[in-house]
């Protein structure tokens, strides 16, 4: 057969290996600061760029899809080239996706920071980032599968299954979350409501989680352990079948987030019961990646890639055992809303994602810069330093989680709350947070020491941007042959391939979400519920800015220890004007949910919400809420309200039938100085000095509507 | 080809069969078979795939795809002959 020769692109994978070490520094340095803020309030610098509610999504963010993005593009590039004997389709694709990622990441960052955000988790960035998104996936997707269908190796090895799968699934889960209507150049409200909100925010979260933390690290895992290892991968047939099981299964564990919440209960059913079956599919790699180094332990005492990526599948193990067993509906009631989850995450975002990360950079630099690692105690300092980092990190935290959830269930004698003050629970926890810091520090500071061993090994080597390489031409027969396997068949066939996958994920997909479209029952309607007034609505859009969502929920759970502590449970009647839901996912402040009910347990005066905004700790010396002077200062901007009002009214709302008067959007602004001007009048009654057209006033009218909707006696 | 068009016609199935009953649905607050049928596609799915991927047939090809990552010259020919 005729032998070709060509090149591989090793320019773009270097781009994209520099790209993750530098978003690693940068993402994990804003996960300090954010760790500090929590720890010590005055990290928040009382700069409303730098308060917590807007460091964390950059934090986030950054360690998702910066980070580990440009990982999986590092990755996807330099082992889908060799898989297939190809160079990638086209170089310029390669990079507009390299720049155009980049791209995103800063317009993501400075959009965090200027508070301009979706306040949906780790889907926050707003609708013209949302597009380019869209586009720069395209080009990823166009540019692999171009790669694909000009390769020279007839088989996709299993590496390349998951990257199919990964780009597919972000591809449906993206488009499906982003859908939203802009009311101004950069801003939007999501075309969702209240629980379908929560619902297909979650189905996103949670696979976000699967197809872009776990998906694509398999892949990797796949190709770069064999490698480093260099022995057979343990089980082919394995491999076949955890890859369908998890494809199938991943994508309906979504709801698992949402137990206990006003989202209907077979949703939370489903969600548990396929969150369970999960541990089998998540396991068999786990498994097949270990087992990988049977008989070759001895390599791993040696190695330290082979050390990173032991403890990355041992991590991405436990994280998958334990997630599950979160999505048990009691273990859930009390792990949910707390630092259980951030020890969670962290377990599989340090010890999954990046320690193979690690493992991947440290065994691609010498191979790409054909030389020998720069040295080898470094790396295993690296790689000590970070785990020790990684268990002063969770440890802590999980301790904390165990305490604070005890102190929030536990009731006197007299069935009282023993700590009816929320505060009380994080002083209480306060050590931990400081513990935590110091883990974090511990892992932020091990990379510096592979950066400065990955520039060196770099120094001492010379890295081609093309390497030469010569396969013989692609003979792939169109159809299946005689004793050929189907998977084996399907295996030459990316089309077919992909097809299939996205099949199996729009199955769970479909099951999940249309119901809650069609089945009225679900959100069943409570009169009493009216739409935001026009100066609440931009309190809130504050509230969203701001990102109080990150630390307060507004969701109470029907249980004793939350109805006595919060007041009435809610119901998924109340949020169906909620575009998008705020429900929040973690407690470091108390739930927001009843707030504004008069005289109910959570009820603070106007003149409280003022002094709490302008300095909590004047309040409660312990609080470790960032200050907000800037909301005492800075006028509302009422000139969105008519576009505000208009695209609520689009979405549903129902701004355009009475008491409404037509063209209320015109009007709206009237109602809004009216209400504004009462709370205004309250607080002067009261000493306080201000004027009715500042940004505070509009949120104290948020905080003061939340929950008096269903607290109206009829 | 087998599995291929089986999921196809299910998920069809799937969604057609919701459009068929949902309005029937719509009156009832209970919709917890939608978790039963889901397990069960899922089982159907899967005990699919394992009786596929357990053939006899099967096996060289499991084991030559086994080395696919390693190229020539990382291979430990001794190695890999003595597994």
């Amino acid at each position: 057969m005729e032998t070709q020769h060509f090149s591989y692109d090793n320019k773009i994978v270097k781009y994209f290996a520099y790209a993750t070490i530098l978003w690693g520094v940068v993402g994990m340095l804003v996960g300090l600061l954010a760790a500090l803020q929590l720890a010590f309030p005055v990290f928040n610098f009382n700069l409303e760029y730098t308060t917590f509610g807007r460091i964390r999504p950059i934090h986030t963010n950054a360690v998702i899809f910066a980070f580990v993005g440009n990982g999986i593009f590092a990755a996807v590039y330099y082992s889908l080239q060799r898989l297939l004997k190809a160079r990638m389709f086209s170089d310029k694709l390669s990079w507009v996706h390299f720049w155009g990622w980049q791209a995103i990441i800063v317009s993501a960052a400075i959009t965090f920071v200027l508070g301009i955000t979706t306040s949906k988790e780790y889907a926050e960035l707003e609708w013209p980032i949302d597009i380019a998104i869209t586009i720069i996936w395209v080009v990823f997707g166009w540019n692999m599968f171009g790669t694909i269908l000009r390769r020279r190796a007839d088989h996709l090895y299993v590496s390349i299954w998951f990257y199919i799968a990964t780009f597919v699934t972000v591809a449906v889960l993206h488009i499906g979350n982003s859908i939203e209507l802009p009311y101004s150049w950069i801003q939007s409200y999501p075309v969702y409501a209240g629980v379908q909100d929560a619902l297909v925010q979650w189905w996103y979260g949670h696979n976000a989680v699967a197809f872009f933390l776990t998906t694509p690290y398999l892949g990797l895992m796949y190709y770069f352990l064999p490698k480093a290892a260099n022995r057979p991968v343990y089980s082919y047939r394995l491999s076949i079948i955890h890859f369908w099981a998890l494809v199938f299964l991943y994508i309906w564990a979504g709801p698992h987030h949402l137990l206990y919440t006003a989202l209907p209960d077979w949703a939370q059913s489903l969600g548990v019961v396929f969150s369970i079956m999960l541990i089998a599919p998540s396991w068999g790699g786990m498994f097949n990646g270990l087992l990988t180094l049977r008989g070759a332990w001895d390599k791993v005492r040696d190695s330290a890639t082979l050390k990173f990526m032991v403890v990355a599948v041992t991590a991405y193990g436990m994280s998958t055992f334990e997630g599950p067993m979160m999505s048990l509906k009691w273990v859930n009631s009390l792990t949910h809303y707390t630092d259980w989850t951030i020890a969670h995450v962290h377990i599989g975002a340090m010890g999954w994602n990046g320690f193979l990360t690690f493992g991947m950079l440290y065994y691609l630099f010498p191979k790409m810069w054909k030389t020998k690692l720069y040295s080898e105690k470094l790396a295993n300092a690296h790689f000590w330093m970070g785990t020790l980092g990684m268990i002063f990190y969770a440890l802590p935290l999980y301790w904390g989680a165990v305490v604070q959830t005890l102190m929030w269930k536990e009731f006197t004698p007299d069935g009282l709350l023993a700590y009816p003050n929320f505060l009380e629970t994080i002083t209480q926890i306060l050590p931990m947070y400081h513990v935590r810091v110091l883990g974090g520090l511990l892992y932020f500071a091990s990379l510096f020491l592979m950066v400065y061993n990955l520039l060196k090994t770099a120094a001492s080597g010379k890295c081609a941007d093309n390497e030469e390489a010569s396969a013989p031409a692609l003979h792939s027969p169109k159809k299946r042959e005689k004793g050929e396997g189907l998977h084996r068949w399907l295996e030459r066939k990316p089309i077919q391939f992909m097809i299939l996958s996205t099949v199996a994920i729009l199955i769970g997909g479909a099951f999940e979400i249309i119901p809650t479209y069609l089945i009225k029952s679900n959100v069943p309607t409570i009169e009493s519920v009216k739409p935001y007034t026009p100066l609440e609505l931009q309190g809130r859009d504050i509230y969203i800015r701001e990102g109080c969502n990150t630390c307060h929920s507004q969701m109470v759970r029907p249980f004793r220890s939350e109805t006595e502590r919060y007041g009435e449970y809610s119901k998924a009647g109340e949020f169906v004007y909620d575009h998008p839901h705020l429900w929040g996912s973690k407690r470091t402040g108390p739930d927001l949910a009843r707030t504004g009910v008069p005289g109910g347990k959570m009820y603070k005066t106007n003149v409280w919400h003022y002094n709490h905004m302008l300095d909590p700790q004047k309040m409660n010396a312990q609080s470790i809420m960032p200050k907000y002077p800037w909301l005492i200062k800075d006028e509302l901007d009422i000139s969105s309200t008519p576009a505000k009002i208009r695209a609520m009214t689009t979405l549903g709302v129902p701004y355009d039938e009475a008491p409404y008067p037509a063209n209320y959007d015109q009007v709206a602004n009237d109602d809004l100085k009216k209400q504004a001007q009462e709370i205004a009048a309250d607080l002067n009654a009261n000493g306080i000095d201000v004027t009715s057209d500042k940004e505070i006033i509009a949120l104290i009218a948020y905080l003061q509507r939340l929950g008096r909707d269903i607290s109206v006696k009829e | 080809m087998e599995t291929f068009t089986l999921t196809f016609f299910l998920s069809t199935l799937n969604l057609l069969s919701m459009k068929l009953v949902s309005h029937y649905l719509q009156g009832i607050s209970d919709v917890g078979f939608f978790p039963s049928i889901s397990l069960l596609i899922f089982f159907l799915f899967f005990a699919g795939m394992v009786w596929w991927a357990f053939k006899k047939s099967n096996k060289a090809y499991f084991v030559q795809m086994e080395s696919y990552a390693l190229d020539e010259d990382d291979m430990d020919s001794s190695e890999i002959n003595n597994n």
